[in-house]
């Protein structure tokens, strides 16, 4: 110890006189780092020039996460980077760099020393440490982070030089950064190419030939915006948007995880484009999204729009950790969140303090615990949805619902009515005093479980019956032992297990009972008596009785967890080792107060858990779904993935079930020729008695009971083929959210309330906390992220690079705006026209900027070939949908049917089954037919784990994740789908059907025709006798093998004109299939 | 963000690449499939992530689902003993159980039904499920300490294969892309083969894909059948002639295109249109193996004549190795043996062992093992103890992440070596653990990467395939 202490010392030391002489001798910077000083620009900025480096090189050791601070120093802030540190010295001294620590060791060429350290990987360059000097040297002022700041709208700035160029305020943002780096604006693009860009960034869509002309003719001044107009009514403008809010939204057809099975989620997408088309204010877009179900009075599609955060990926995978799973979906809501609407890298913060920006772990866990208290499952099934769940009932099925739900009010206000009305039953009453016995109605299955045996099934194998009765079945080998009256079996380990076939179905409108002696061994877990509930991949449908793990007697009606169900609890338990009599009625109703529960003959208090069964309990197979009479089972349940098997340690015996609710004195009796008792003494009380007479002697009431139960299965008929979708709900009692160790699901640490990271903005006291609360913070004027990360994602997609270029992060480590100014001139109006979207995206598609040419001379090519500075006009790579779409235009086979559920165009055989097996649904990829192949892509089915290759090849991502921008690469995958996709192919020969057809007379025609359907643009005279000369050579081809035509015409599902030359239209096939490869079709120019 | 394309900076760089005579085209080949030989030293502030490699390629014959280390090779005598006893909790301490196993009244240890003897001049004990194994012992290098994090599937074969449990990192194939690039002109430098009609528990496009770096870096499967690669083929009706014959003019149409735009990214995609006409060629070639003689077939099994087989996978996979692909994943799914263990690891067994130890000799045979590493292995172990009833001859395994056995063969690695061990009930390591991040940094360290300095800022972090973990495990090394 001492030697370390000592060690350190000399060290420390040593460094002293090493820096000391450094400040004695060498005042100046280094050659290289003086050289590189000279280029700077005159005034040092610490937002633009110096944090960009320091919090990438620096801050993960020296920033705001304490418990990674090295040497006690925080160079993130003004206070701890000029407070002296532990050596007296200081790392900042502003005006002096020679003075400044920091910089002396950033300087030193000692590894000991040497600032960042090398084990670190991380260095500057002598610009960057130039930088830093000049920033010392005029003094080293800090400021607060740029997008911090809420925007203000700027003055315009004047263009002298550029006034003819200057359409819109975006265009004197534009050209005053283009005069002050000495470039100038291009020439405006000319009409054809401008159409055919705007049309394409609006609609996604070329223009049609018609279009083109229309345009090309219209000499007015207001040409252009007529057409800007139009182009915003039209629904295809709504198509476009929302296929960019699909990449936002990470909307998929499937679930993404281990099975990968299929989900319901496409009306919420519909929702998306009818909200885009009809211009719904961006606030209000996405407060529905983010809360549409707190607001008041929520109406359909406002929790419709919740679906939003239900898009995440789940897990059907058997056997994972529950809330493992459960707490992932809550992260992802929140980081999700933060990327679209606050453009944060919130996520780094979930195992500790943002290592960047000013997020703590605690700002984490805040943020996520507005989106926690939802009624979900970690592990669902392989397919389906799961709650919580909106129906969506058709107009008419609404009506029929509502007025179903009307009568049955009536009809239970009636039957209380009736049961309150006891004078007329005493009659009857003063009869049943007598009796010390009633008569019970006859079972469906009665099993004494007096003897094991075996008999052999059709097949010849033998197998364990009990009480000789072939329509039961054991598993393993649970023991005979003596019963409360003759034999009992007794199940021990999980294996044994009884069946009873046949006899357990029933739906939801049915009345039923089971009736069951039992004496438990043990109270520790969740134990089941009977039931046929199964597991996950049948959405543990069906019926379940059981003891929990204080052995409370309970019941489960299900038709699919964690949302449509009852369950009701027993508030008695029943003690181990002895027997006890335990039963349940139900009557039907559909209701937890339908169901009654039994202990020793008597009726007792129960605490209902959850009460919202509203659609069939009839039990079906995994897999189909299709309904399936699953056997009652006893002495484990059906589950088995949830470490939770429902294993019954103890015995059984006098099973009884019935198809129909006993009355409480039958239930009683039940228990009492069993114990050997008499009703009589069993000191029943009154209502007992009234229940039996109104259940077995009121006519009227009999009848009403039957009305029930008919209005019940009439409400089923309508309710079970209503769609559902997965939507948000909250939990009337919040669920606490803890800051959670290293992020570890298992390892809660503090409680957090839900809130929003304060180094953005306070979450004000005036706010609700919960989701309509941080919708409210996001869209509150002194938001400064909200509108500014709107703004510019809308950027990024009319221009393709975003004024940020990190349209996902506005932190420290993101990148800074070009035109700072513009930004906030957008921010703030965008705000102020009341988020007004089609307004925002005119205003950038009226611009100057936006019109200009986009050819690129050769100084661009050099000095700007990613156009930062916007001297030219967009161009980019289309999008892989718009790509398919234009080929579906271009050959007229696009099929303009506006939503509806996702649909299977061409897609290569075996991907699906290649990957797995486990979802049914999805096992097989099924082409659809006739339109349904030429739909637009934004309507392709999405399968997260085998998304579709053609897509994939142009960087549509996989949605597993909020992508705010998409890649734009370049690879021979992409060649090969453009030239033999089958998709493409067809495309190609129905676009030369198209051009024999309607092209024209002349050769010449028919490219010029073909050549606009594909491009948008008139070809030059060289290109039409390029593709002339194709045109003559595929023809010499296909006419000397007459065969070659026909099969290339064959490809795709869409009918051949037989009434065209073979010959002709195979060589138009091949024309067109070349213009579907021209750099203009697929690029947007 | 920095991986957005540069197409200049690739032209002089694709320049520097290129072999002369192979023109324009080709010299693209060399940029897009190698389109990144630098890029993973380009990102600022770094130092070099590389150093002399070991190896230049590897081959991954991923098996999926956990394989038993306790069936095949890690024998645990002491099970045999205690068959039908409970798993006492004192090793069973802190672990988690899957929800499939966990809810049991009871953790009966499980014997294996398999016999094991040693083999070899190093004595390593491999089971008689795997007798051809059993013969190349002397090349491999046992890890019997491997342990990961996850006790599922989706999340532990994400993990082996991204470094994550959850979706969205690239998988190994892609760092190694990214990193070094492609050694072949013709061919992609990531290519993923799949054992046909196996079924079994699911494989995901994610774990061969590009997760946030650039998408030519995600992997390209080659399939058995007419359409080895999506899209390779010409559609009928058009032949080779008649493609080359559409590509000359589109070449004309794109130069006018150019002259008149001065957009570069035109050339590049011509090139990119010159690059997939090769691949039309090149990848059926690969992929044709009938002139492998008879001798090949004899030591791979008769299943390598049948396209899809694991064993023809194998075989495709020497043939890639010769021709420089980088990194050649295999997958054969299956192994997820829960119940009726001892009955279905036979086929599994069956359908791996030959060809897995033919690749390895056939590659030392060629001189190519001393360049290539050969992996074998899953994505986490099996429990001890039978999940469901244990019978006098049945039994099933469930999910084990604390301990499972992998081998590595081939440059680089020990020679018959074992390395790590676990305690007499196969439950816990009690030497030389490796975690999952170890493997993927010994993995890198072989092909000559620094595995905390290869990164991709990503979201204004710099990710790695090892996150912030992972040791060399230099005892391992030659």
């Amino acid at each position: 110890m001492y030697t370390m202490i000592y060690s350190k010392y000399i060290q420390n030391l040593i460094y002293c006189c090493i820096l000391g002489s450094l400040w004695c001798c060498q005042q100046k910077l280094p050659e290289e780092v003086a050289q590189a000083y000279e280029t700077l620009p005159e005034t040092i900025d610490y937002n633009y020039h110096v944090k960009p480096i320091l919090s990438d090189r620096c801050f993960a050791c020296h920033g705001q996460d304490n418990n990674t601070r090295e040497a006690d120093l925080r160079l993130d802030t003004e206070e701890g980077a000029y407070a002296a540190l532990s050596s007296g010295e200081k790392a900042l001294v502003p005006g002096s760099w020679s003075k400044s620590h920091a910089l002396q060791r950033i300087l030193s060429d000692d590894p000991e020393i040497v600032m960042p350290p090398p084990e670190s990987n991380l260095s500057l360059t002598d610009e960057e440490i130039a930088t830093i000097a000049k920033w010392i040297e005029q003094g080293a002022e800090y400021k607060p982070h740029w997008a911090f700041i809420p925007p203000e709208k700027p003055e315009l700035p004047e263009s002298k030089q550029f006034a003819e160029f200057v359409k819109n305020p975006i265009d004197n943002f534009v050209a005053a950064t283009l005069e002050a780096r000495e470039l100038s604006p291009s020439n405006p693009a000319d009409k054809q190419r401008l159409l055919r860009r705007v049309t394409l960034d609006l609609t996604g869509l070329p223009p049609t030939i018609e279009e083109m002309d229309a345009f090309l003719a219209d000499e007015s001044e207001d040409a252009y915006e007529k057409v800007v107009d139009r182009l915003l009514a039209s629904s295809a403008y709504g198509e476009r948007m929302a296929m960019e809010w699909m990449d936002v939204s990470r909307y998929a057809d499937s679930h993404g995880l281990h099975a990968d099975g299929a989900r319901t989620m496409w009306p919420w997408r519909d929702w998306v484009i009818k909200s885009f088309s009809e211009n719904m204010p961006y606030d209000q877009f996405a407060t529905w999204q983010l809360a549409g179900d707190l607001l008041p009075d929520a109406d359909r599609d406002q929790k419709l729009a919740t679906a939003f955060n239900r898009n995440h990926p789940m897990t059907g995978e058997g056997g994972v950790v529950d809330e493992e799973f459960r707490l992932k979906y809550v992260f992802d809501r929140s980081s999700t969140t933060a990327t679209v609407f606050l453009g944060l890298t919130l996520e780094c913060a979930q195992c500790h303090d943002h290592k960047f920006d000013p997020l703590s772990q605690k700002d984490y866990y805040s943020m996520a615990a507005f989106f926690n208290n939802v009624r979900e499952l970690g592990m669902t099934g392989d397919d389906g949805d799961y709650g919580p769940m909106l129906l969506l009932p058709s107009n008419q099925q609404k009506q029929t619902i509502d007025s179903l739900d009307h009568l049955t009010e009536e009809l239970r206000g009636d039957l209380t009515e009736i049961a309150e009305q006891k004078d007329e039953l005493i009659e009857y009453l003063d009869e049943l005093s007598d009796k010390s016995s009633v008569a019970t109605p006859q079972p469906v299955g009665y099993f004494p479980v007096e003897r094991i045996s075996s008999t052999k099934d059709t097949k010849g194998n033998s197998y364990q019956i009990i009480d000789r009765n072939r329509k039961t079945r054991i598993a393993s080998e649970p023991q005979l032992i003596d019963g409360i009256r003759g034999k009992a079996l007794h199940f021990d380990d999980g294996y044994e297990t009884l069946a009873l076939e046949e006899i357990g179905q029933f739906e939801m409108n049915e009345p039923f009972t089971a009736s069951v002696w039992v004496k438990p061994d043990v109270d520790q877990k969740i134990q089941t008596i009977m039931a046929t509930a199964g597991a996950k991949n049948d959405f543990w449908r069906g019926w379940e009785f059981y003891l929990d793990s204080t052995n409370h007697p309970a019941v489960k009606l299900i038709h699919s967890r964690p949302h449509n169900m009852v369950h009701t609890k027993s508030l008695r338990n029943i003690p181990i080792g002895e027997w006890s009599h335990v039963a349940f009625t139900y009557n039907g109703g559909g209701k937890a107060t339908d169901v009654e529960i039994y202990v020793n003959g008597k009726s007792v208090a129960t605490n209902t858990l959850y009460d919202r069964l509203y659609k069939s309990i009839k039990t079906v197979g995994s897999g189909a779904h299709q309904v399936i009479n699953r056997p009652i089972q006893l002495g484990k349940s059906y589950r088995g993935f949830t470490g939770e098997f429902g294993i019954y340690k103890g015995a059984v015996d006098e099973i009884y079930v019935f198809h129909q609710d006993l009355t409480p004195l039958e239930i009683a009796q039940l228990y009492a020729q069993t114990a050997g008792e008499n009703i009589t003494n069993l000191d029943l009380p009154e209502e007992a008695k009234v229940d039996h007479v109104l259940q077995r002697n009121h006519r009227q009431y009999q009848e009403k009971q039957q009305q029930l139960r008919d209005l019940v299965q009439q409400q089923l008929e309508v309710v079970n083929d209503v769609t559902e979708i997965m939507v948000m709900e909250e939990e009337p009692k919040p669920r606490p959210m803890y800051v959670l160790a290293r992020g570890a699901y298992d390892a809660p640490t503090e409680q957090v309330p839900p809130s929003t990271p304060g180094s953005v903005l306070q979450f004000s006291k005036d706010l609700r906390r919960d989701r309509l609360g941080l919708s409210q913070w996001l869209f509150s004027e002194e938001n400064p992220l909200t509108a500014r990360v709107t703004v510019n994602r809308y950027w990024q997609l009319i221009f393709g690079r975003g004024i940020v270029d990190t349209p996902h992060d506005f932190g420290f480590q993101g990148s800074l705006p070009t035109h700072p100014e513009l930004l906030d001139w957008l921010a703030v109006t965008f705000r102020e026209s009341g988020w007004d979207v089609k307004s925002l995206i005119k205003t950038m598609v009226m611009s100057g900027t936006y019109r200009q040419a986009s050819v690129q001379n050769e100084n661009q090519v050099k000095d700007d070939p990613d156009n930062v500075w916007l001297a030219r006009g967009p161009s980019q790579r289309l999008p892989a949908e718009m790509i398919r779409d234009n080929a579906l235009a271009a050959s007229g086979l696009l099929v303009e049917k506006i939503g509806g559920a996702s649909v299977k165009p061409y897609q290569p055989e075996g991907l699906w089954i290649e990957k797995g097996s486990f979802s049914h649904e999805l096992l097989h990829y099924k082409e659809d037919e006739g339109d349904s192949l030429y739909r637009r892509s934004l309507y392709t089915f999405i399968r997260r784990t085998s998304p579709h290759p053609a897509m994939v090849a142009f960087d549509a991502p996989n949605r597993d994740i909020c992508t705010v921008k998409r890649e734009n690469t370049n690879t021979p995958l992409q060649a090969l789908v453009l030239l033999n996709d089958p998709q493409f192919v067809e495309a190609a020969r129905v676009m030369g059907q198209r051009l024999l057809a309607n092209g024209g007379e002349t050769t010449d025609e028919k490219i010029n025709y073909g050549f606009r359907l594909a491009t948008g643009r008139k070809p030059t005279e060289k290109e039409v006798g390029i593709l002339k000369n194709l045109f003559t050579e595929a023809k010499e081809r296909f006419t000397s093998s007459p065969a070659q035509a026909d099969s290339l015409l064959a490809i795709g599902e869409y009918p051949v004109n037989r009434q065209l030359n073979e010959t002709e239209a195979a060589a138009w096939a091949m024309v067109s299939s070349t213009l579907l490869n021209h750099d203009e079709f697929y690029t947007k120019r | 963000m920095d991986h957005c394309h540069n197409y200049e900076q690739q032209y002089s760089r694709r320049d520097f690449l290129t072999k002369t005579s192979l023109g324009l085209g080709a010299a693209s080949l060399a940029s897009l499939i190698n389109p990144l030989k630098s890029l993973a030293k380009e990102q600022g502030g770094m130092g070099s992530p590389y150093f002399t490699p070991k190896v230049k390629r590897v081959i991954y014959l991923f098996q999926s689902g956990g394989p038993s280390q306790l069936e095949l090779f890690d024998p645990k005598p002491l099970l045999r003993k205690m068959n039908g006893e409970d798993l006492p909790a004192s090793v069973r301490g802190e672990q988690r159980l899957t929800g499939m196993s966990s809810g049991q009244s009871s953790f009966p240890l499980a014997g294996s039904q398999f016999d094991f003897a040693q083999f070899g001049n190093s004595g390593a004990p491999v089971s008689e499920l795997m007798p051809h194994t059993a013969k190349v012992v002397d090349e491999l290098c046992f890890v019997k300490s491997m342990y990961t994090e996850a006790i599922n599937h989706d999340p532990a074969i994400t993990f082996i294969q991204t470094g994550s449990q959850f979706p969205g990192r690239p998988s190994i194939g892609s760092w190694l892309s990214y990193g070094l690039g492609s050694e072949n002109e013709n061919l992609p430098g990531f290519v993923v083969l799949v054992t046909k009609n196996k079924l079994g528990q699911p494989l995901y496009a994610r774990l061969w894909g590009n997760g946030f770096l650039p998408s030519q870096h995600q992997g390209v499967q080659f399939r058995a059948g007419k359409d080895a690669v999506l899209y390779l083929n010409n559609p009928s009706g058009v032949n080779p002639n008649d493609r080359r014959m559409q590509l000359d003019y589109l070449n004309q149409l794109q130069e006018a295109q150019h002259q008149s735009l001065g957009d570069p990214e035109i050339n590049a995609r011509v090139a990119q249109y010159e690059m997939a006409y090769r691949m039309q060629s090149s990848v059926p070639e690969i992929m044709d193996t009938s002139g492998e003689p008879d001798y090949i077939y004899d030591m791979y099994g008769e299943d390598a004549r049948e396209p899809g087989t694991f064993a023809a996978n194998c075989l495709l996979a020497r043939r890639l190795a010769e021709r420089d692909v980088r990194f050649i994943q295999l997958y054969h799914q299956g192994w997820d043996q829960h119940g009726n263990l001892p009955n279905a690891i036979q086929t599994q067994a069956k359908e791996t062992d030959q060809a897995s130890a033919a690749l390895v000799m056939d590659l030392k045979q060629r001189g190519l093992l001393e360049d290539t590493l050969v992996i074998w292995g899953g994505e986490f172990g099996r429990t001890n103890y039978s999940q469901g009833k244990l019978t006098k001859t049945n039994y099933g395994r469930d999910h084990h992440p604390r301990c499972f056995t992998i081998w590595m063969a081939g440059g680089g690695v020990k020679k018959g070596f074992t390395y790590g061990a676990t305690d007499e009930f196969g439950y816990n390591i009690i030497d030389k653990p490796v975690h999952v991040h170890d493997f993927q940094a010994t993995l890198l360290h072989l092909l000559g990467i620094d595995h905390e300095k290869l990164t991709f800022k990503f979201q204004g972090r710099r990710f790695r395939l090892t996150d912030v973990h992972g040791h060399v495990v230099k005892d391992i090394l030659t």
